[in-house]
């Protein structure tokens, strides 16, 4: 069942019940009054009439001068009041003469010695049932239902010269009750088309407070469905406003992840794409040579070396390639191994492989190491990678004279401290205000640097493709880079390292002057 | 019979195994290796067709393509890039054919022969030793005498004849004469070798070559 069914539903229910309920209750409470007024009428009529049969008795006593008159005249001048009553027809009276034991019986029935004697009944016609009323103690009122009309029954005893006399009055009270039952249909019939107006604006109310969540699910849908940009609308300030503002947050961070994975899977499918241009070019020599050298009738000893080196020399293009994707590989994937290592030791590991081969390209390399002992904490192996990939770029990009230099140097940088953080601090107080000034966020300080620097001399890099260089691929002169049997991978590995030692690159060039690429390296303390 | 090649193409290695490819084919050819000299050695005329790479420095293959102007010279894109969309704009702009990298020195040997055909430049008559091929009437003379040919047998013959001294294997066979790109139903190719050998009499020069397929020799085996 929906939310605005629910709402619906149980509010109706509570409606209706409480307004019958108390509609009932009131209806009952005016019906109680009525005959309350009525058995209060009908005493006063019934006190009246025993006060006349006593004064008529007394009269008639005054009048026959007697102290006591006899059963006979008792009963006559009892039966000659009553006749007079016939004239209103409301009143029906019963009167008979008693005799009393003065006991009660258990139940608090009055006892009588012998059966009473019925003197006189008016204006009872056919049912003259009241005997049962005789046992009923005195001035009780009495409500029965006889033949669909309903009575209520007064009952005294009155004492007449001394003989006791059951007097017994009805009145038709039909009226009243039926008064109750034609207003209780009624008030039935005001419910039921009162809860079907209260349903219909019910209906609207509940409906129109639960739109904004409506919207919102539709919205939600809509975002689900892939329409990242949607956006759901915030309005007022209610329970639904809010769960839209959580929404749009959610929505909009779920926008910025996807958007940085596509970015993601355009720059391995750009990489992707790059690599199989990459392989293909020296397979087609492969391909190209072994196919000749298979299909060739006659092939001269000089043709086949020749075709065969090129085969060798471009099957080890394809080895380099992989070699180098497989650093990358490990670079990006793998955990690194840092450990302290102190600068002079590296450097004269890595001058030992790297000395040969830069004088066998015609080329020298000077080695700038600082006076005092210096410790970086890094991976030594992918930092033999880092240098060994610059010099090799360097060496590419020099021609025979030119100086290649390796710095190493400590370097203090006054820095703001975590530079990232208070950019994050920024962007998450965003639309909050804000309370603290921005320099409370920023600490400003010395950190302590080493700074690894590789230097050429060589033909530079233009200022445009200096963002460029870093990309898998990027070649500025294919064929210059080709001849060495580069891929276009190393700097794109230098970067990949860089970043696995938390810094990265920093390239300064000037065209036709030469190439500065280093990293800093956070400065350790030495152990010794 | 023999066309000259502009060969455009800034990978060394890639240039020279198009070379000895070519000279195979007994082409001769001259290789550039930048798209600005590959428009101006265009424009000299002197090829009968270019074979074009569309990754070059300084002009690519595609805007040498639109600067080469007017001439008739027929050209064949070669490759890396093997999608779809490249391979349209290359057909589009008016290039015979399109070569995808990396590829047998035979299937170029082919495209490059299909494409001078179709513009005329390769000879109409073909002769091996005293066999004697009319490629526009589809004729077929032995020592003068007229042999008659199935179809299948005439466009195996011409492709033997274009490919001398090479061998050729028989999914190459199935593929450039039945053009069935899948290496199924060789018997078919045997039974055509032995149709031809049998019909011009080509038993010594027609050779199986073991585990590799069929070729036409120059002269009868030493």
């Amino acid at each position: 069942m929906k939310l605005w069914q629910k709402i619906f539903l149980l509010t109706l229910t509570l409606v209706i019940i409480v307004v019958n309920a108390s509609s009932l209750a009131l209806l009952t409470n005016n019906h109680h009054l009525a005959i309350e007024r009525e058995q209060q009428n009908a005493l006063a009529r019934h006190n009246y009439l025993d006060l006349e049969l006593r004064s008529s008795i007394i009269f008639t006593q005054l009048m026959e001068r007697k102290m006591h008159l006899t059963e006979d005249d008792t009963q006559r001048v009892a039966s000659s009041v009553l006749e007079r009553q016939q004239d209103d027809p409301s009143m029906r009276i019963s009167l008979y003469q008693v005799f009393p034991t003065g006991q009660q019986s258990a139940e608090g029935d009055i006892v009588y010695l012998r059966l009473p004697v019925l003197i006189m009944s008016v204006n009872q016609g056919s049912n003259a049932s009241t005997t049962n009323l005789l046992y009923e103690p005195d001035f009780s009122s009495v409500i029965e239902e006889v033949g669909g009309m309903t009575y209520l029954y007064i009952v005294s005893t009155v004492l007449l010269s001394d003989q006791h006399f059951r007097l017994i009055t009805s009145f038709d009270i039909s009226t009243t009750y039926e008064l109750f039952r034609v207003d209780f249909n009624q008030v039935r019939f005001i419910g039921v088309i009162s809860a079907l107006i209260v349903s219909g604006m019910l209906l609207l109310l509940v409906r129109g407070l639960l739109s904004p969540l409506r919207n919102l699910s539709g919205t939600t849908r809509l975002i689900a469905s892939g329409d990242l940009e949607k956006r759901a609308k915030v309005k007022g300030n209610d329970e639904v406003a809010a769960v839209a503002r959580s929404l749009n947050t959610m929505a909009d961070s779920i926008e910025s992840n996807v958007k940085s994975l596509e970015e993601l899977a355009e720059s391995r499918r750009v990489f992707i794409s790059n690599l199989a241009h990459e392989m293909k070019t020296p397979l087609t020599s492969i391909l190209g040579f072994a196919d000749i050298l298979r299909v060739k009738r006659d092939v001269s000893d000089e043709e086949r070396v020749e075709y065969a080196s090129v085969i060798v020399s471009e099957t080890k293009r394809l080895q380099e390639l992989s070699g180098k994707l497989m650093e990358l590989l490990f670079v990006g994937n793998l955990q690194t191994t840092p450990t302290t290592v102190e600068v002079h030791e590296f450097a004269s590991e890595l001058a030992s492989v790297l000395k040969p081969i830069v004088t066998s390209h015609s080329l020298d390399l000077v080695i700038e190491l600082p006076d005092e002992p210096l410790y970086i904490k890094i991976d030594k192996e992918l930092m033999k990678s880092f240098v060994f990939n610059l010099v090799n770029n360097s060496i590419k990009a020099s021609s025979p004279g030119d100086v290649i230099r390796f710095i190493i140097e400590p370097t203090n940088l006054s820095i703001q401290a975590s530079l990232d953080n208070a950019g994050e601090d920024l962007e998450a107080r965003g639309d909050t205000a804000t309370n603290t000034p921005l320099v409370d966020q920023t600490f400003v300080g010395q950190m302590e640097f080493v700074k690894i620097t590789v230097v050429d001399e060589g033909i530079g890099i233009p200022a445009d493709e200096i963002p460029l260089i870093v990309e898998p691929f990027y070649m500025l002169d294919k064929a210059r880079t080709r001849k060495h049997g580069g891929a276009g991978l190393g700097l794109a590995l230098c970067a990949e390292i860089a970043q696995a030692h938390n810094s990265e690159l920093v390239i300064k060039s000037v065209q036709g002057r030469g190439t500065a690429v280093s990293v800093l390296l956070s400065r350790e303390e030495g152990d010794g | 019979m023999s066309a000259h090649i502009l060969v455009v193409e800034d990978d060394e290695n890639i240039a020279r195994m198009i070379e000895a490819a070519l000279t195979i084919g007994g082409y001769t050819s001259r290789i550039c290796q930048d798209g600005l000299s590959a428009v101006s050695e265009i424009g000299s005329g002197k090829y009968d067709l270019v074979l074009l790479d569309i990754m070059l420095p300084k002009l690519d293959g595609f805007q040498v393509f639109e600067s080469k102007g007017d001439t008739t010279t027929p050209v064949i894109f070669l490759t890396a890039m093997g999608d779809v969309p490249n391979k349209v704009k290359g057909l589009r702009m008016g290039a015979e054919d399109y070569i995808v990298k990396p590829f047998e020195a035979v299937e170029l040997l082919a495209r490059i022969e299909v494409a001078l055909r179709r513009t005329h430049k390769k000879s109409k008559t073909l002769g091996y030793q005293n066999i004697v091929i009319e490629t526009e009437k589809h004729e077929v003379t032995l020592d003068g005498q007229p042999v008659i040919l199935t179809p299948k047998e005439f466009d195996l013959l011409v492709f033997f004849v274009n490919n001398i001294d090479i061998a050729l294997t028989r999914e190459q066979l199935l593929s450039q004469v039945w053009g069935y790109s899948f290496s199924g139903e060789t018997r078919t190719v045997d039974t055509h070798i032995q149709q031809l050998r049998k019909k011009l009499n080509l038993h010594g020069s027609l050779v199986t070559i073991a585990r590799l397929g069929y070729r036409l020799e120059s002269q009868r085996s030493r």
